[in-house]
């Protein structure tokens, strides 16, 4: 999937995307393109604008500067119905996108079918028990969030995100809050659903094994900037000294974690 | 999305033409609700014009079976492309439904 993709179009591509909160430069000049069906990461640390990327592939922030065309349209330059539209062709997994805890599973896996299209109960139903079973959730249905455990929550999460069969799926941070097998058991998850149901997956994560569980080229995002893109399999392999350091877990790098530029006449309002 | 249909003998043979998505699969619902009302028991629906099915249209194929199932009715699909028949298989829906290469071998022994 990571080779021999160079000539094709891209499904999204983003072209000199800057974005500032205040005067804050967050995203900066990202120029990225991903390809049809396959699994790209974005990793970095917390703060290096992981999630803002996602909300602007999103069309949930519009960029300051550049353009993201999903399948070819400018989703900062088309009207609201037409970003409308292109969403319908998207599933997310947001970090904090919990389930409603006042909904069982399936009307949690039912919301997103019901906000877009009118179908029989009986067809939506059915639809639920196709994505819980996909997901491996059948026979969860009348559970309650509060009654499943937190990888099963994950799951529902991803039924959800794959109700309308979506040709772009955006995950931030599927594996946080999970222990390693869980974790590992939602990424052999979200690499079947790719696979399978030929699903472009942009994945945001800063848990490394993850990037090697399941990405076929990952991009290293710091401090809103991409310093570098590469197929996961050159990963560890690579002499880019950021991703030497973030694959490595190593405190002492170009990575820093700690201001050295800080003002403390300023902290303290001196 | 059009249906057409044709009556050969006690079967009736379904020809799709066009995507089966979320905004036409209630109108192939509503020709299957007929079928099952008019106390059809033979349906081959044919899907060599059908280049994508998504989900809600598998779910109509599902609910349509269900109803077969309880008045004593089958169906068959015949012609799919290689593409609507990978759809099929990673759901393994595949394993329920009764899927024939050509129209004619669908018809055999129905
Ligand atoms: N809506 C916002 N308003 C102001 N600052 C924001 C907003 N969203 C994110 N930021 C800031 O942008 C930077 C990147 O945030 P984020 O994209 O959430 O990073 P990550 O997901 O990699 O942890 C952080 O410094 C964060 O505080
Ligand atoms: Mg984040």
């Amino acid at each position: 999937m990571s080779e021999n993709v160079s000539k094709e179009e891209p499904i999204i591509s983003l072209k000199n995307v800057s974005k500032y909160f205040q005067d804050k430069k967050t995203i900066d000049n990202v120029s990225l393109d991903i390809y049809r069906g396959e699994t790209f990461v974005i990793m970095g640390c917390s703060g290096s604008g992981k999630s803002t990327m996602v909300r602007l592939m999103t069309g949930i922030l519009k960029p300051d500067e550049g353009s993201i065309f999903i399948k070819g349209k400018d989703i900062a330059k088309i009207s609201s119905e037409e970003l409308d539209e292109v969403r319908k062709t998207f599933g997310m997994l947001f970090q904090y996108s919990a389930l409603l805890d006042s909904l069982t599973v399936e009307e949690n896996v039912a919301l997103p079918i019901k906000e877009h299209a009118k179908l029989a109960d009986e067809i939506i139903d059915i639809i639920i028990k196709m994505k819980l079973s996909l997901v491996g959730l059948r026979g969860y249905e009348k559970y309650y969030p509060s009654q499943i455990s937190g990888g099963m929550r994950k799951r529902v999460g991803l039924a959800r995100a794959i109700a309308l069969d979506p040709d772009i799926v955006f995950y931030d941070e599927p594996t946080s809050g999970l222990d390693p097998v869980v974790g590992g058991a939602i990424d052999k998850l979200i690499k079947e659903l790719s696979e399978k149901l030929l699903i472009t997956s942009v994945v945001i994560t800063h848990d490394m094994q993850s990037v090697f569980n399941i990405a076929d080229r990952v991009a290293m995002i710091h401090k809103g900037r991409i310093v570098d893109v590469m197929p996961a399999k050159v990963l560890n392999n690579s002499s880019n000294p950021y991703i030497q350091q973030f694959i490595n877990g190593r405190p002492n790098g170009p990575i820093d974690f700690f201001k050295e530029d800080i003002n403390i006449e300023e902290i303290f309002g001196l | 999305m059009n249906i057409n249909t044709e009556k050969k003998n006690e079967v009736i043979i379904c020809h799709i033409d066009g995507d089966i998505n979320i905004n036409t699969s209630p109108q192939l619902r509503k020709a299957f609700e007929e079928f099952v009302e008019k106390d059809m028991k033979k349906i081959i629906v044919d899907f060599s014009s059908v280049s994508y099915i998504d989900s809600s249209g598998l779910a109509t194929f599902i609910e349509l079976l269900q109803r077969l199932k309880k008045s004593g009715g089958s169906f068959r699909i015949c012609s799919m492309n290689q593409k609507v028949k990978n759809i099929f298989e990673v759901t393994k829906l595949h394993k329920i439904f009764e899927i024939f290469d050509t129209q004619s071998s669908a018809e055999n022994n129905f």
